[in-house]
């Protein structure tokens, strides 16, 4: 920081007590979690403080490492050198039942005229002005599409509804695998 | 033009939308990707030392495929790096090796540094405090 090369300090996966010590020592810009519909963890303790600090949060996964794209429809979408196959939410059982809540929400995004992506996005845009999600992907046309997502307008009706169908909570599975 | 967000209140603004550069390989591709969300107005890359081509093995990287695609518009962009978790060298965070991190991108600057950090035990010892000491010895401000 001395140099300037550093300009800015951010935790990423920091709980909500490490957060409050950091910004202590020094002010943070941002804290980076795993956030999406399906990861909603940060709601309970991290986005308050967070709130409170006046500190920015940046989602990463936000749309479930592609799962909430609605793109992967059975296992066998995966390569077979993908990381995600050692994934919880990607196997067996879970992925049955997270794919069933996926179809939910690409039918809304559907009726919106969106892409599910896109809806997932601005649901998580929705969540607070200090959110800024960094979706991955390698395909500049995904990079178009997620951006689609910042003219997306959710009513509160909307908001209510995608509640509904993917409450918090709503992924089988742990957030991480075993490898 | 895509809109902008506030991170913090250190005076950081970027696009709503940021680009995660983690499953990236280094390739043209990659690049070209990295240049054209630019042009479409994304302004934060996010990368870390830690990440690499995973389908082929490699770890570490990714900073400066990410480095190296802004080459000649790095003042258009902030970049986030992380630094804290190693591949095999378990968590560090002292200043030669953040330093090696900032540099390795071949960037003039990184606007933005996260660390990866989950247990308290290890932030007394962990690079955020020393970042901050730097700081604090030149007085100033961010």
């Amino acid at each position: 920081m001395r140099q300037g090369k550093i300009r800015y300090i951010g935790l990423s996966e920091a709980p909500a007590d490490l957060i409050r010590r950091a910004h202590a020592v020094h002010p943070l810009s941002a804290v980076q979690t795993e956030y999406s519909l399906w990861s909603r963890e940060v709601e309970e303790e991290v986005l308050p403080v967070l709130k409170e600090l006046g500190i920015g949060l940046v989602p990463y996964s936000p749309l479930g490492r592609g799962f909430l794209t609605g793109q992967i429809k059975t296992f066998d979408d995966l390569p077979a050198d993908d990381y995600r196959r050692y994934y919880e939410r990607f196997q067996g059982d879970n992925f049955a039942k997270n794919v069933e809540v996926v179809a939910l929400i690409e039918q809304l995004a559907a009726e919106k005229g969106v892409t599910p992506a896109q809806l997932g996005l601005a649901w998580l845009l929705a969540q607070g002005e200090q959110i800024v999600p960094i979706p991955g992907t390698k395909r500049l046309e995904r990079v178009r599409e997620n951006l689609g997502a910042l003219e997306v307008r959710l009513s509160a009706d909307d908001l209510l509804e995608i509640e509904r169908i993917s409450p918090k909570g709503v992924a089988a599975g742990g957030r991480f695998g075993t490898f | 033009m895509v809109r902008k967000r506030k991170l913090g209140s250190q005076g950081l603004e970027v696009s709503a939308l940021g680009l995660g550069t983690m499953m990236m390989p280094d390739s043209e591709e990659s690049a070209d990707t990295i240049r054209g969300a630019l042009d479409l107005g994304v302004t934060m890359f996010d990368t870390a030392d830690l990440y690499g081509d995973f389908a082929l093995g490699q770890f570490g990287g990714n900073e400066k495929t990410v480095g190296r695609a802004l080459r000649g518009r790095r003042d258009e962009a902030v970049v986030a790096t992380k630094f804290g978790v190693t591949h095999g060298q378990g968590p560090k965070g002292d200043p030669a090796y953040i330093k090696k991190s900032v540099d390795a991108c071949t960037l003039t600057a990184h606007d933005m540094s996260v660390t990866f950090e989950s247990k308290p035990s290890r932030f007394r010892k962990g690079s955020p405090r020393q970042i901050a000491d730097s700081k604090r010895s030149t007085g100033q401000s961010i």
